[in-house]
């Protein structure tokens, strides 16, 4: 039975396999798997075949597949938004609704799969040879923790116990040691897979926490997608925004709700970490070009899985996901290795036009790197035949960010507003006090909670500055902020202090490293490998590129020094490899590792970093530690918690948004983020202060679930956050109480009879 | 360093029409059954975690918000709104001052507006007016001009 079954399968056109189930799925999306089914076949099959014109000859599986999926992914993207842009030309006025969209995407899908067909080839089974059925079986168990993440959170949401969430976080942490202490064995799950799962694990613990979409951008990212889907069609009509411009926010959205019929909230809280699983794959691939398993796995686990910024921030950003996918396969093409010269230079090219397309910033900071490599292989007088960032693909890179950039996603203002903090207040460099040591580890001073005095001085200049227009009642003056900072970790004072201690150690040695390793790289490629020169040229772009946004407050304000960092760290992964795969450095370890006992004592201190490292990116690290946030993955109060939306707080956002369209609306610092996936965030007419002395006689005040049931509102800016009590009685003292449930309340003005003292 | 040579096409591919679609058949409706089956499962884990994404949360608001917000007009009906969390029957009372001037029942299917309507005549001029509706903490409140 089996056997013939086998042989089916070995003589079956897997393309055209793959090619039928997409398009079955596509029509019939029944649940998860065919929802999947149908724009992951559709990716891989465009992938495989646009890739199959490339020489992947040398190229691993996993970079096969990496290749496979950046073409494809960016295909798909390019066609959707084609296909939205031209449709409505013809006649066609939603182009990215369903049937538009299922059409358009099954004819292409036939046209290839019978292409294939009558010429027999087959290039997603090429694309896939190597990969063992053993692979996939473990691929297949280890998809279980991330799904074991996403049942663990809901029982946080429904408060009923943060056991299975702990447990599961406990399982992440596991799972990356595991990649770096298991032996090589067939017994063993691949380490790129282990990796992976606890990465995905990680990441899917917190994006539905509070039991609506956790995070601030993605709230407006929310607001875009919901335009994407309603418009169905590229470019967005009456929009104008950075936001409306990107791809991974229109299109993508759009694209896989009208193909799957996934809601946009699932869109934005699985799939982005997907992509940085991806993108994890990519670096695997990279560095096992030049190391073996266990030391890739170790450099994987400290750089990316270990990566607090990737990890806890950058879900919540979703379309620098979609980038960092993109950017880490532009760090693997510029990387001398195993693929042709030509092939990396495509490869470089669609990256670079991928990240223009996906995310503005990252292809900004992108084109950056690109020309210092590209400057750096000129210096270095790399030979031309086996450059990579070569005058035309530089070109094209750059081009491609400016051109997108500037023309369609219209970033200009964005732009110009850190150009015009800078021209205002400086860079602000090593902002904060103390000493130099503890300015360097706090670095800029982005979101650092105060005391409310704070905010109320700051506020009380507000009014007779920026908001001196409002009209407030004097009675607002007398009224004080009372200070009411959430419960933070108790801990364990001996093994917290260690733990601490032990992470920050371990940051520090990998920034020392990651700075060391492209000062290297930058001598070696002058004086020996010239090839390196792009690689080199990237990595001390963005050395000097994390610097400055780490330690300076103005841009660490408007542009948050932890996404920098978490692209960075992408490229100083690889640099760190080729650093520890070069000659010198690999005969200095080999004899240094020369016995057994010195393996073992290597081993167990590269485990113990990776626990460090890994427990402080799960915010695992952050319940054994004394005083710090509680993290809201594993708690269900702390500062975290309080930061978190319901579905309620949304119903009621949106009640705001339908019946107060242009006036005035005032909510906290948390509460406008629920107010802003119904588009507040572009609106002149909302204040996110709830400061009695900067509420407008005449505002409307959204108080959400934080503010109603535990009492606590959060005011001030980007770079100081204040918690106080809501001012519940003095709000309900002199206003209406337009919308209540058992967690919102909107209040209304105040009525002129009262705020003109006739009372 | 593995050599795999991708644009190599195996020679009976041309002549693999018949296992091909066998195998497509039996891959599409493995897939579809799977689909439906983990379908069900999300379903079961929803309900047994309870975040059900359909749960309805009781809440109450004024019709007409915009003009109700800056007062109501002694004399003139106000209108609001119930939505229920369940079928069951809902009871609202409208007061000043601790006295009560108005009771009333909303009922309607969870998650539907349930309009009910206030009305003014015996009630005092420049006074708050409270309506707390049964279920929910904090009542609704608009100022009588």
């Amino acid at each position: 039975m089996l056997a013939p079954a086998r042989r089916q399968l070995e003589l079956a056109n897997v393309s055209v396999v793959l090619g039928t189930m997409a398009a079955v799925a596509a029509l019939v999306p029944v649940g998860p798997l065919a929802q999947c089914a149908s724009v992951l076949g559709l990716i891989v099959l465009v992938g495989a075949v646009v890739a199959s014109r490339l020489d992947l000859s040398t190229a691993s599986l996993t970079q096969r597949l990496s290749i496979c999926l950046g073409f494809g992914f960016l295909s798909f993207l390019v066609v959707t938004a084609v296909i939205g842009a031209v449709f409505p030309h013809l006649g066609v006025s939603r182009p990215l609704s369903r049937w538009p969209l299922v059409v358009s995407w099954c004819v292409l899908d036939a046209i290839i799969v019978g292409w294939l067909a009558r010429s027999g080839s087959d290039p997603v089974r090429s694309a896939l040879s190597g990969c063992r059925a053993r692979d996939a079986a473990w691929a297949v168990v280890l998809g279980v923790p991330p799904l074991l993440a996403l049942v663990g959170m809901a029982l946080v949401n429904a408060s009923r116990g943060v056991e299975l969430a702990d447990v599961v976080g406990g399982l992440a942490v596991a799972m990356a040691l595991a990649a770096v202490v298991l032996p090589t064995a067939s017994w063993t799950p691949p380490r790129i897979l282990l990796l992976a799962s606890a990465l995905l694990t990680a990441t899917w613990q917190g994006t539905f926490r509070g039991g609506w979409l956790a995070g601030y951008d993605v709230q407006h990212e929310f607001y875009i997608g919901t335009l994407a889907i309603n418009q169905a069609q590229f470019p967005l009509q009456h929009y104008v925004d950075p936001y409306g411009g990107m791809l991974s926010l229109t299109v993508w959205p759009a694209a896989l709700h009208a193909l799957t019929g996934i809601t946009l909230r699932t869109t934005l809280g699985l799939v982005p970490s997907v992509f940085l699983a991806l993108a994890l794959l990519v670096t695997w691939s990279a560095l096992r070009d030049r190391l073996q398993p266990r030391l890739a796995a170790a450099l994987c686990a400290l750089f990316v899985v270990g990566s607090s910024p990737l990890l806890q921030q950058l879900p919540e950003v979703t379309r620098q996901c979609y980038a960092l996918f993109f950017f880490s396969l532009l760090v693997l093409a510029i990387v001398p290795g195993r693929l042709a010269p030509r092939t990396a230079r495509a490869v470089a090219i669609a990256s670079g036009v991928g990240l223009a397309l996906t995310h503005y910033s990252t292809a900004y900071l992108a084109a950056g790197a690109v020309i210092v490599g590209c400057a750096l292989c000129s210096i270095a007088r790399a030979p031309r035949e086996t450059r990579i960032l070569t005058l035309p693909v530089s070109g094209v890179i750059v081009g491609a960010a400016a051109l997108w950039g500037g023309i369609v996603a219209k970033t200009g203002s964005s732009i110009g507003q850190i150009a015009s903090s800078i021209r205002s207040d400086g860079f602000q460099l090593l902002p904060g006090t103390g000493g130099i040591l503890s300015r360097w580890l706090t670095g800029a001073s982005v979101s650092q909670l105060v005391n409310s005095k704070v905010i109320y001085n700051a506020d009380l200049n507000l009014l007779e500055g920026r908001y001196r227009w409002m009209k407030v009642i004097v009675q607002s003056q007398e009224l004080q902020l009372v200070n009411d900072p959430a419960p933070t970790s108790h801990g364990a004072p001996v093994i917290g202090r260690a733990l601490s201690a032990g992470s920050t150690g371990v940051s520090q040695l990998l920034l020392l490293c990651a700075v060391l390793g492209t000062l290297f790289l930058v001598w070696r490629c002058i004086r020996r490998e010239r090839a390196l020169g792009a690689l080199a040229g990237v990595a001390l772009f963005f050395v000097g590129a994390a610097g400055l946004s780490r330690f300076s407050q103005t841009i660490g304000v408007d542009f948050g020094p932890s996404r920098v960092e978490a692209q960075a760290y992408l490229a100083f992964v690889v640099v760190v490899c080729v650093v520890l795969a070069t000659d010198p450095v690999a005969d200095r370890m080999r004899k240094v590792l020369a016995t057994v006992r010195r393996q073992r004592l290597a081993l167990g201190v590269t485990a113990l970093a990776v626990v460090a490292a890994v427990m402080t990116s799960t915010g695992l690290a952050a319940l054994v530690e004394v005083h710090q946030q509680l993290p809201d993955a594993y708690s269900t109060t702390g500062e975290q918690a309080q930061r978190l939306l319901t579905p309620a707080d949304l119903q009621a956002a949106k009640w705001v948004a339908t019946n107060r369209p242009k006036q005035l609306v005032q909510a906290d610092r948390i509460g406008m983020l629920a107010l802003d996936d119904y588009g507040f965030n572009d609106r002149p007419n909302f204040f996110s202060t709830v400061d009695p002395i900067i509420v407008d006689n005449s505002s409307w005040i959204y108080a959400y679930r934080t503010n109603v049931v535990l009492g606590t509102a959060r005011g001030g800016n980007n770079a100081r956050t204040g918690v106080f009590k809501f001012p519940a009685p003095f709000f309900s003292s002199w206003r209406s109480t337009l919308y209540a449930s058992g967690t919102d309340l909107v209040y209304g003005s105040i009525p002129y009879d009262l705020s003109k003292g006739d009372n | 360093m593995t050599h795999v040579d991708i644009t190599h096409e195996p020679d009976d591919a041309r002549r693999a029409v018949r296992p091909t679609a066998i195998v497509a058949i039996v891959a599409s409706a493995v897939l579809l059954a799977a689909s439906l089956g983990a379908n069900a499962l999300v379903h079961v884990i929803q309900r047994g975690t309870g975040a059900s994404p359909t749960a309805v949360q009781e809440r109450a608001f004024f019709q007409d918000a915009n003009s109700v917000s800056n007062g109501i007009t002694l004399g003139r009906p106000a209108q609001f709104v119930i939505s229920p969390p369940s079928p069951s029957p809902i009871t609202w009372v409208a007061y000043d001052h601790g006295r009560v001037v108005q009771r009333g029942i909303a009922q309607g299917s969870a998650g539907s507006d349930v309009v009910a309507t206030l009305r003014t005549t015996t009630m005092k001029h420049r006074t708050w007016l409270s309506i707390s509706v049964t279920g929910i903490r904090a009542p609704l409140r608009v100022w009588v001009k």
